[in-house]
C-alpha cells in the first residue's frame, strides 16, 4: 500500500463518522483492531464507542487539521468540536496514530489536547 | 534535506535539551520560528520558556517514542517525567489562561506529540498536543469535575 493510499482511508474514515455511516466500520476497521487510548477491542466495542459519543454529543464533527503517512503508520491531527445535551460547546483536539494493514485499522492511539472548555476548572 | 536530516534534526534538539544544552537553540532555532502552543517567537523567547521549565522541573526529560516524517514535517510522539521542584509560570491552552503555581514537589509522566516543520535543517514551527488536564491534575493544579465529554 502506498502512504498516499494508507492517507486515503483514514480521511474517509473521518468522513463517514461525521456522516454517521457505521457501514464503513466493515470496510476498514480489521475484526480485531485494538483502540489503546479508549481500550477498544474490534468493530462492536469501536461502533458502541461512537454510539455513546454521539448520544452525548449529537452533531459531534471532526476536521482533519494535517495528515501524515510513513511505512503501515498514518498520523492525523483532528480538531473536535460538539455540543453536549445540555448546550455546551466543546473544542478540543487529538492526534491518532494509526497503523494499517492490507487496507484495515489495526491499531489506534490517540493523544488528546487539553480535553474541553466545560471542565470546571480551578487554577490556584 | 532528507526526511532522515529533518528527523536528525529533532532527534538532536530534544537530546540536547535533555543534556541542558540552551545554546542548541541558536543553531536549530529559526529566527522567524514560531510556537503557538507555548506562544514561544524566535530562539531568544523559546530560550526564556525552556529556562523557567528547567527551573520549574529541573529533572525535566523527553523520551523519543515514535518518529514519522513527511515533505518539510517531522512529528513525534514523546514522554516526558518530570519534577515540581521550582515556580512554574505556564500558559493553559483553550483556558488561555497564565498560571503560577508554587513548587509542590510532585512528580509528572505524560506523552505528547511534537509537530515540527523544519527549513533549511532549522525549526520553522512546532506546534504541541498533550493532555494537558492530566499533566495539570498530577502537579495538583486543577481541580475538574468529570461531564459527559468522552471525544478523544
Amino acid at each position: 500500500m502506498s502512504l498516499e493510499e494508507n492517507k486515503a482511508i483514514i480521511r474517509k474514515w473521518v468522513k463517514a463518522i461525521n456522516l454517521r455511516d457505521f457501514t464503513v466500520l466493515d470496510e476498514f476497521i480489521a475484526p480485531d483492531y485494538v483502540d489503546h487510548t479508549n481500550q477498544l477491542r474490534g468493530m462492536e466495542d469501536v461502533r458502541q464507542f461512537y454510539i455513546g459519543a454521539f448520544k452525548d454529543f449529537p452533531d459531534l464533527q471532526r476536521t482533519i487539521e494535517d495528515i501524515i503517512a510513513e511505512g503501515d503508520k498514518v498520523w492525523v491531527h483532528v480538531k473536535i468540536t460538539g455540543t453536549s445535551l445540555a448546550g455546551k460547546k466543546i473544542e478540543s483536539e487529538v492526534v491518532t496514530i494509526f497503523r494499517i494493514v492490507n487496507r484495515k485499522i489495526v491499531e489506534g492511539r490517540s493523544i488528546p489536547q487539553l480535553v474541553s472548555k466545560e471542565k470546571k476548572l480551578k487554577i490556584t | 534535506m532528507s526526511l532522515e536530516e529533518n528527523k536528525a534534526t529533532v532527534r538532536r534538539f530534544i537530546e540536547e535539551l535533555n543534556k541542558r544544552n540552551i545554546t542548541i537553540m541558536d543553531e536549530l532555532v529559526a529566527p522567524a520560528m514560531v510556537h503557538p502552543t507555548l506562544q514561544v517567537r524566535g530562539p531568544e523567547s523559546y530560550k526564556q520558556f525552556e529556562t523557567m521549565l528547567w527551573k520549574a522541573f529541573p529533572d525535566w526529560h523527553e523520551t523519543i517514542l515514535d518518529m514519522v516524517a513527511e515533505g518539510d514535517k517531522v512529528w513525534l510522539l514523546a514522554e516526558v517525567t518530570a519534577t515540581h521542584k521550582g515556580e512554574w509560570l505556564s500558559f493553559l491552552p483553550y483556558i488561555n489562561k497564565k498560571v503560577r503555581v508554587a513548587p509542590t514537589g510532585k512528580k509528572t509522566k505524560f506523552t505528547y506529540i511534537g509537530i515540527y516543520r523544519i527549513v533549511d535543517g532549522k525549526i520553522a514551527e512546532r506546534l504541541s498536543i498533550h493532555a494537558a488536564v492530566e499533566f495539570y491534575k498530577d502537579i495538583g493544579v486543577i481541580e475538574y469535575k468529570e461531564v459527559p465529554e468522552d471525544v478523544s
